[in-house]
């Protein structure tokens, strides 16, 4: 993955907000997403300016301890992507 | 007793009525074992009109949606089951506010219990076996959830099991050779009623039913006619049921038994997925689904015998008894 692409959201996706946990609705799929914390942290990244590369910066920092952290980062990109919620 | 030669009642679910005709007594015994249970519905315009007529002789039944024939055919359940499956379609379709569900209703106390899940998950044979420990059934197949004043109301129809399952439950299930509206007949391959009311009751109960939406007390008159062991069916259909668990279950003969609290996110899809009216809906519903799934805990729940749900009840009766001021 090119970590220097920078993640853009749908214009047409809504999210829900549920103890720490995202429901996502895409309305180009018409499907509902469930994001688990970790990935509604990736979410949360996305604002349209960092990079993947700045996200993983910004996690590292924040989990140190994470070994998994850049697997569990590029996998949840691609599950955004794939349901059409993040555009690169 | 008098049975009426022709009648009408009425059934609502998320706001929307629904008429049932009958043109003959025959034909009206189908409908009160399709809505016997149900609440009476208040007078109002329905968004569709079934008409039902039996032949005495070939026993068979002939329903009409408006001025269309939907079925001519000698297997009446299968009449009825059609008419049961195109309410359930027109309550779907005519949904624009609040959610309908696939998912069974259960409730104890006014507490309610949704049990979602695809068909074939076990909705109906678990619906029956709760209604063995003593709680209540408001429906096996649809529901509908209000997310703006939290409440839950079911479609009160027969039970319907599929496969076996009618053989788990003989006291609930009226056996073919015991129906003699029927007799003779196939009833529908994959599916046994289960009748609650038996036939010649119905018929006692046909003219109760036939002012029902017409006469100044339709609710308690209907309540009223039903036998003491059905009272229950009806009678806690009338009240408001508050919501309490999202239980979604798998069954799988000789499966271990596991019971886990589902997050709050993953409660929200599993119900999302069991919306039936989306299209009508904003965002698919889903921002209602998110909205009774913060209010509403939600569990997974694999199993593979009655006999291990103790586990269950247990939660079921916590939550019930944590509810009660």
């Amino acid at each position: 993955m090119n970590t220097n692409l920078i993640p853009k959201r749908d214009a047409g996706c809504v999210e829900e907000v549920l103890e720490g946990e995202i429901v996502l609705y895409s309305a180009c799929s018409a499907k509902a997403l469930y994001l688990n914390e970790s990935a509604a942290l990736v979410w949360q990244l996305i604002d349209g300016e960092r990079s993947i590369a700045q996200i993983e910066s910004l996690l590292t920092d924040a989990y140190p301890e994470a070994v998994t952290l850049t697997d569990d980062l590029s996998e949840a990109i691609d599950v955004l992507r794939n349901h059409g919620v993040i555009h690169l | 007793m008098r049975i009426l030669a022709k009648g009408w009642q009425l059934a609502a679910l998320g706001g929307n009525s629904v008429a049932l005709e009958w043109g003959d007594p025959g034909a009206g015994v189908w409908v009160q074992r399709l809505l016997g249970c149900h609440p009476c519905a208040a007078s109002s315009v329905p968004v569709a009109v079934y008409r039902l007529h039996s032949d005495p002789v070939a026993g068979g039944l002939t329903v009409f949606g408006g001025a269309d024939c939907l079925y001519r055919g000698s297997d009446p359940a299968g009449g009825a089951h059609l008419v049961m499956d195109a309410m359930m379609h027109v309550w779907t379709r005519s949904c624009r506010d609040g959610l309908m569900l696939h998912a069974a209703l259960m409730s104890k106390q006014g507490r309610g219990l949704m049990i979602g899940g695809a068909s074939g998950a076990g909705k109906s044979s678990l619906a029956a076996w709760l209604i063995q420990q003593g709680w209540t059934y408001h429906g096996d197949e649809q529901m509908f959830a209000d997310a703006g004043d939290l409440h839950w109301e079911g479609f009160v129809r027969p039970l319907c099991f599929k496969g076996d399952w009618a053989a788990m439950f003989p006291a609930l299930v009226t056996r073919p050779e015991s129906m003699p509206m029927v007799a003779g007949q196939t009833l529908v391959a994959a599916n046994v009623f289960g009748q609650q009311i038996q036939p010649q009751e119905a018929a006692e109960k046909l003219v109760e039913i036939a002012s029902c939406g017409r006469g100044s007390e339709p609710t308690a008159r209907a309540i009223s006619s039903l036998p003491s062991r059905d009272r229950r069916f009806s009678a806690a259909s009338q009240a408001s049921i508050r919501p309490g668990i999202m239980l979604f279950p798998t069954f799988r003969k000789g499966s271990d038994f596991s019971l886990r609290r589902l997050p709050a996110g993953q409660a929200a899809i599993r119900l999302a997925k069991s919306i039936l009216n989306g299209g009508n809906l904003i965002h698919r519903g889903v921002a209602q689904a998110a909205g009774i799934a913060r209010s509403c805990p939600g569990f997974d729940m694999a199993y593979g015998d009655f006999d291990q749900l103790a586990p269950l009840l247990q939660l079921l009766d916590v939550s019930v008894n944590k509810a009660q001021p």
